[in-house]
């Protein structure tokens, strides 16, 4: 097993901070299994993880030549991909209206094309900002709002939401 | 004539009995008689002592009629001493109050005539010092009137001076309250009427550039 997992593969099931949690808990649950239950992780990934989450971690052992039959190597790897989710930077966005799933994977995309590290977003909704964002990462933390800017110049603003509608 | 021990045993018991019947004989007469030398003498040292108390007596006697006499005469004398005595006394009294009598009324003169030239010169004093205070104090609320009317203008003058203050502050926060106000009120109309009215596709495209620009400033910098 490589020293840094791959969390790659995972990409699409781990957009936001609340598809980590989605994630995290299939994974909380075969450990659970194995602890209490004595049921080998193939039987659990088989039996109780939804499709294609199943089959996507069984990809992500196979590529990392994990034997999911062999309870330690198994439980290691699981152990390893819970820290490593756990790990992933968070951007957080607070915007005026809630996020859809179409600019979900837009933001998605565009810091896949942008940032080389693997991040996740946390969203906060602020009616009172009118349009754009303010942005927070890394204790960075950028305020980009309509609302900030109408405060600074507000009839620049004015007229380029004019220009834009 | 046989003498036997025994004879002569007896005889010289009898002998020595008899000798010893004598000598208690001539013991007992020298005691009678040493008793009665010691009565006779007894009787005459007695007979000496009546002799001597009774002369005792009669001097004794002839001793207190003197002392009586004596006493009478100097009993009498006495009394004439103290009816003179009480009279000189009585002129030493009366001339002692004279005396003093005139010693008070002269020291009464006197003390007078001190007190009535303390009195005058008292009031002499407390008037030289009145009319001095006096003339003092009137210096010096002339003084006071015109250092009051000094101070009373420069009073003016800082009062109304933070006056002046006072309103521009209020003025001035009054102006920031209302720009505040103004600014709330636009903000507040933006909100309602700019927020609606901008498209989804416009704020997602507000959203991604709000992305790059936040790139560019280095905000995804690890």
């Amino acid at each position: 097993m490589s020293q840094a997992l791959d969390l790659q593969p995972l990409r699409s099931y781990l957009r936001t901070t609340y598809d980590m949690r989605m994630v995290l808990a299939p994974l909380e649950e075969l450990q659970q299994a194995f602890y209490k239950q004595k049921q080998p992780f193939i039987e659990t990934l088989d039996k109780q993880i939804p499709f294609p989450l199943s089959d996507t971690l069984k990809q992500m052992a196979s590529k990392e030549k994990i034997d999911l039959a062999n309870p330690t190597q198994a439980q290691e790897f699981f152990v390893q991909m819970q820290k490593a989710i756990q790990q992933i930077p968070v951007v957080h966005v607070t915007m005026s209206f809630q996020p859809t799933i179409a600019l979900i994977n837009t933001m998605i995309r565009w810091l896949s094309e942008n940032i080389t590290s693997f991040v996740i977003l946390d969203f906060d909704i602020d009616r009172t900002l009118i349009g754009s964002a303010k942005i927070q990462f890394n204790g960075k933390y950028k305020d980009y709002s309509i609302k900030k800017r109408l405060a600074e110049h507000p009839m620049d603003v004015a007229n380029q939401e004019q220009t834009n509608g | 004539m046989i003498i036997t021990a025994d004879y002569i045993i007896m005889i010289i018991t009898i002998t020595g009995v008899l000798a010893v019947l004598g000598a208690i004989a001539i013991f007992l007469h020298a005691v009678i008689k040493k008793e009665h030398d010691f009565q006779e003498k007894e009787k005459g040292v007695f007979k000496d002592y009546q002799a001597i108390i009774d002369k005792a007596h009669t001097e004794a006697q002839e001793v207190l009629e003197d002392t009586s006499q004596a006493a009478q005469r100097i009993l009498s004398q006495t009394r004439g001493t103290n009816e003179n005595m009480a009279s000189d006394l009585d002129k030493v009294l009366q001339h002692i109050a004279q005396k003093h009598i005139e010693l008070l009324n002269d020291q009464a003169t006197t003390l007078n005539q001190t007190y009535e030239k303390k009195v005058v010169e008292l009031l002499q004093t407390v008037q030289d010092q009145f009319i001095k205070e006096l003339e003092t104090k009137t210096q010096s609320l002339v003084t006071k009137a015109t250092t009051s009317e000094d101070l009373l203008d420069q009073k003016t003058k800082e009062l109304l001076a933070n006056a002046e203050k006072e309103i521009a502050e209020y003025k001035k926060e009054r102006m920031t309250k209302v720009e505040e106000q103004i600014s709330h009120i636009v903000e507040k109309t933006y909100q309602d009427i700019l927020g609606r009215s901008i498209p989804a596709e416009v704020q997602q495209n507000l959203i991604i550039e709000a992305l790059e620009k936040a790139k560019k400033e280095g905000t995804f910098e690890l």
